[in-house]
């Protein structure tokens, strides 16, 4: 009998012990051009091109190994570096080339620039949709923009068609590049409205080029929801 | 959504324990328990009763159930889960073998239920009883770094049931039915719950093993008002459902002390684990 109580007793909390779940996180590798260009004023100041990438697991990766081109260069001249000139009146289409060190993945990121008589660069607006990746319900339509009228502020604002699930607490909003993961992603916070338009002013260390995914995670699960892919 | 499921675990575990409600013990005799209950789960029902994913989360309890016999009429409950751990595994990147998010315990004291059965009446094959169960907050509703490793729910709920019980013969053997019918007032806005139960058992071998199934359900009515949008971005548990079935078998060791062993997995649900709880105890009946 008190052998039985033993063993019993022994054996029960092998089972309640934290293990681990294995999370298959790989992304495809990303790399954008953070701050291209309209136009590009013939013989006036050389632009210096600058690339995010992000790797196979949507990791930032500082200071790249990447290698510029130009398709025009009687239009475009551009440095190894990314150190771009406008030599003519034209169009030219930049682009960066970089191969991955982990996959020998070769991704690229291009740029259409026309030379002008002034240097224009590029006002971006990412449009989107979210949609759910779960079985609860989330949708909705969101807009990723710099508003330049008010103190260059990065908002992302969600659509009067948004909706979520009040069913489902515990719901945090991220940008990500990784949409296995929200390791290395910015958390905006607790989802607090569930239905209607309502934004989010990002901070000014956040570039509009930083994240390509809006993510919806069930933080305490740390299980994913939805998400927007920022294109 | 974890503090429901959690909830939901609780409250599948309060079923099966209360289960032994319906035959009232005499004056002086008892039935008292100890058991430890696991359940760990990767997938859980949603609010629209589909299956969704989520980080693997385990709950484990050593806890102690007694009913005692007042006198042949009146019996008191007492179920005490003295030691409960809430956990999550860590989340490891099986790409570059980094750990995405630390995995994490809590161990408290858990939610105890107390109650008292009374005896309506009985006959020579069926038993009517009643109880009143006070469900006693007195587990930790914000356990763990983010607050989601409850070992209780934080709220006074009451129970009132209506039980019945029968004896029969199948084949020459003797089985026993019981069922149960009640309702779950709970309080700070969660919505009140019907709760109803069966349970099949006999025995074999001069009676030193028994065997039975269990089914029980748990219907909300949808009557609190506590969601997501005014919690506070807080998490909570509310409008859970389910229906479970389960099965117990116990080994008489001697005439008085025996081991049991059981199941119970929900079969459809609304926010509450897709997976199997098990159970063993030993069990010890005052005559």
């Amino acid at each position: 009998m008190k052998k039985t109580i033993l063993i019993l007793v022994c054996f029960l909390p092998v089972f309640s012990c934290v293990k681990t779940d294995l999370i298959n996180d790989r992304v495809d590798p990303k790399l954008f051009i953070s701050n291209p260009l309209l136009e590009l004023k013939k013989g006036g100041t050389a632009h210096q091109f600058e690339v995010n990438y992000f790797n196979y697991v949507g990791k930032k990766i500082e200071n790249p190994k990447v290698s510029w081109s130009s398709s025009d260069s009687s239009v475009l001249a551009i440095t190894e570096d990314g150190l771009a000139t406008g030599v003519d009146f034209g169009t030219a289409t930049v682009t960066a080339t970089l191969t991955t060190k982990e996959e020998q993945l070769t991704i690229t990121n291009s740029d259409i620039v026309k030379v002008s008589s002034a240097t224009l660069t590029e006002s971006i607006e990412f449009l989107g949709t979210i949609v759910t990746t779960s079985n609860y319900e989330l949708e909705g339509s969101y807009t990723l923009k710099v508003h330049e009228d008010e103190n260059n502020v990065l908002r992302l604002s969600l659509g009067e068609d948004y909706k979520a699930s009040t069913s489902l607490p515990g719901l945090y909003i991220y940008l990500g590049n990784n949409p296995n993961s929200v390791a290395d992603a910015y958390e905006i916070g607790p989802v607090t409205i569930f239905e209607g338009a309502h934004f989010y002013d990002l901070p000014s260390t956040i570039s509009i080029y930083d994240y390509s995914y809006i993510l919806y995670w069930c933080k305490p699960f740390g299980v994913k929801v939805g998400e927007g892919q920022i294109q | 959504m974890k503090k429901t499921i959690l909830l939901s675990i609780l409250l599948v575990l309060s079923c099966s324990f209360l289960s032994h409600a319906q035959w009232l013990e005499k004056k002086g005799g008892g039935y008292f328990k100890l058991s430890a209950w696991f359940l760990e789960a990767d997938q859980h029902y949603t609010n629209s009763g589909k299956i969704d994913p989520n980080a693997t989360r385990g709950i484990f309890n050593l806890n102690l159930y007694g009913k005692y016999g007042l006198s042949d009429n009146w019996n008191i409950i007492a179920y005490i889960p003295f030691y409960v751990k809430s956990y999550q595994n860590h989340q490891v990147s099986e790409i570059t073998n980094e750990t995405l998010l630390e995995g994490e315990e809590f161990n408290s004291f858990g939610d105890m239920n107390l109650g008292i059965e009374y005896r309506l009446f009985k006959t020579s094959k069926f038993a009517f009883s009643t109880s009143l169960t006070l469900g006693i907050p007195s587990g930790n509703s914000s356990g763990g770094s983010d607050g989601s490793y409850q070992t209780g729910d934080g709220e006074f709920n009451q129970i009132l049931r209506f039980n019945a019980g029968t004896s029969f013969s199948l084949f020459k053997h003797s089985l026993y039915a019981k069922s149960h019918i009640g309702f779950n007032n709970k309080t700070k806005n969660f919505s009140d719950e019907v709760r109803a139960g069966i349970e099949v058992g006999t025995s074999f071998l001069e009676s030193k093993l028994l065997l039975l199934f269990r089914s029980n359900m748990v219907e909300s009515l949808r009557n609190g008002s506590l969601d997501a949008s005014n919690s506070n971005g807080s998490i909570f548990a509310n409008n859970v459902e389910f229906i479970s079935i389960g099965g117990e078998i116990a080994w008489k060791l001697t005439k008085k002390i025996g081991v049991s062993f059981g199941y119970n997995s929900a079969i459809s649900g609304k926010v509450i684990y897709a997976a199997p709880s098990y159970n063993g105890g030993i069990f010890y009946l005052l005559k």
